[in-house]
């Protein structure tokens, strides 16, 4: 079976205030903003080829509002939508959204919305298409400047039936897994076209809970520099710089001005996946060591803590 | 009292500390090494909340983790939450600050959900 997912595309965030959001998104985090259209900032990395891949969205709460998964190809779109209707699952056709063609939108179990799309604009990164440099000269200086949005970890009160949906209908395939006492996941990290450790992880929890969104770090040495730029701007760290077992992942667990997590993440030791390998698993007993290598223990907000 | 300084009161401990002037419930009680729940400390997950008798300013909360029909009721997100007087404060079930709290607990205290993990 082919991959039909690229990546993930982008994710709607919502924030309580916008300039307070766009201060911290661009000069903290470093994403570029792309455009201010009413109630809404579209952001992207200066190393994504497509228009954008944050949205701000001001509300009077935190929380997802839709992520976004492009197709590899055009007709992946259809694909997903005949797979939809298969499935019985309830799906809207969006025709156009901000430099956005056709999406669909649906609903997975765990109440999170979700759209596929292929169309979108794609202006380039911030290098020229000719004899590039491999990186620009003009990012500031004093901002984390992750190159790409790399994942997304979601809550969903019954998680194996929302691993399920997005293995079946939507054919993720797992790079981990934690299995309950019955062998059954109640957590996984699902990947695609990239082969990565994931786009998209599962763990146990609220309706509609995002845990945390991922740019990624390529270096050890990045890593710690996101760290001082977040001390530097009394940013609130959660976690990290750290490991996870589960990905092999060097992260860093940070919270936005309005309690949306953030973490970055890669490192030296992120992984590619082979199709057709076997999923890794880990158990409740050793999930601790899974989620935070060095703890050997979750921490007490990795469960309670997300918007 | 100098202006803002106000008294805290940790029940059922029945242990007093003051916050600073603008200074929130959380970082208050943190600075005086009393560690109540938190968090994200931006007013966006909710595990901070607590019972509050007195006047505070809610500060910049997620509605859907403090309720205008909450903060009638006496609930604040002690991350965002200062005082505007002398306040009371419990745990939402009015149990003991100790050793033994528990996040997973409090967090199904709040959420009236439990985490599978
Ligand atoms: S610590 Fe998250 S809302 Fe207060
Ligand atoms: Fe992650």
């Amino acid at each position: 079976m082919p991959f039909r997912i690229s990546r993930l595309g982008y994710v709607e965030v919502k924030v309580l205030d916008l300039d307070d959001a766009l201060d911290f998104y661009t000069n903290v985090l470093g994403l570029h903003l792309v455009e201010r259209v009413g109630n809404k900032a579209y952001l992207k990395t200066w190393d994504e080829q497509l228009a954008y891949s944050v949205i701000l969205t001001e509300s009077d709460s935190a929380g997802l509002v839709r992520a976004g998964f492009r197709t590899v190809d055009p007709e992946d779109v259809d694909y997903f939508e005949k797979k939809l209707k298969q499935y019985e699952v309830p799906y809207e056709v969006i025709p156009e959204d901000y430099k956005r063609g056709k999406a669909i939108r649906f609903t997975i179990p765990s109440g999170h919305t979700f759209e596929i799309y292929y169309d979108i604009e794609i202006p380039g990164n911030f290098l020229p298409k000719e004899s590039p440099d491999p990186w620009p000269r003009n990012l500031k200086y004093d901002a984390i400047n992750p190159p790409k949005i790399d994942h997304m970890l979601i809550t969903a009160p019954d998680p194996t039936k929302t691993i399920k949906f997005c293995e079946e209908v939507l054919e993720f395939r797992a790079t981990e897994y934690i299995v309950n006492g019955e062998g059954q996941p109640v957590a996984a990290w699902l990947y695609q076209a990239r082969q990565q450790p994931h786009d998209l992880a599962i763990i146990p929890g609220r309706e509609k809970g995002l845990h945390h969104f991922a740019f990624h770090i390529s270096s050890a040495q990045d890593i710690y520099h996101a760290a001082d730029i977040m001390v530097m701007n009394d940013v609130k760290i959660d976690w990290g710089p750290g490991r996870h077992g589960i990905t092999r992942g060097a992260g860093i667990y940070f919270f936005d001005p309005f309690g949306n997590r953030i973490e970055t993440f890669g490192g030296y030791t992120a992984y590619l996946f082979d199709p057709g390998a076997k999923p890794i698993i880990w158990t409740e007993e050793t999930m601790g060591r899974g989620v935070f290598y060095y703890e050997r223990k979750l921490v007490e907000t990795f469960l309670t803590v997300y918007t | 009292m100098q202006n803002g300084v106000f008294k805290i009161r940790l029940m059922p401990n029945d242990i007093i500390f003051t916050c600073k002037p603008g200074e929130t419930i959380l970082d208050a009680a943190l600075r005086n090494k009393i560690s109540l729940p938190h968090g994200c400390t931006k007013g966006g997950c909710g595990i901070c909340k607590i019972k509050v008798v007195g006047k505070v300013d809610f500060g910049r909360v997620s509605k859907n983790r403090l309720t205008d029909e909450e903060k009638e009721k006496g609930f604040c997100l002690s991350c965002r939450a200062v005082p505007l007087e002398d306040v009371e404060i419990s745990l939402i079930d009015g149990s003991k600050l100790d050793e033994s709290f528990d996040y997973k607990r409090y967090f199904s205290l709040i959420f009236g959900s439990k985490t599978v993990l």
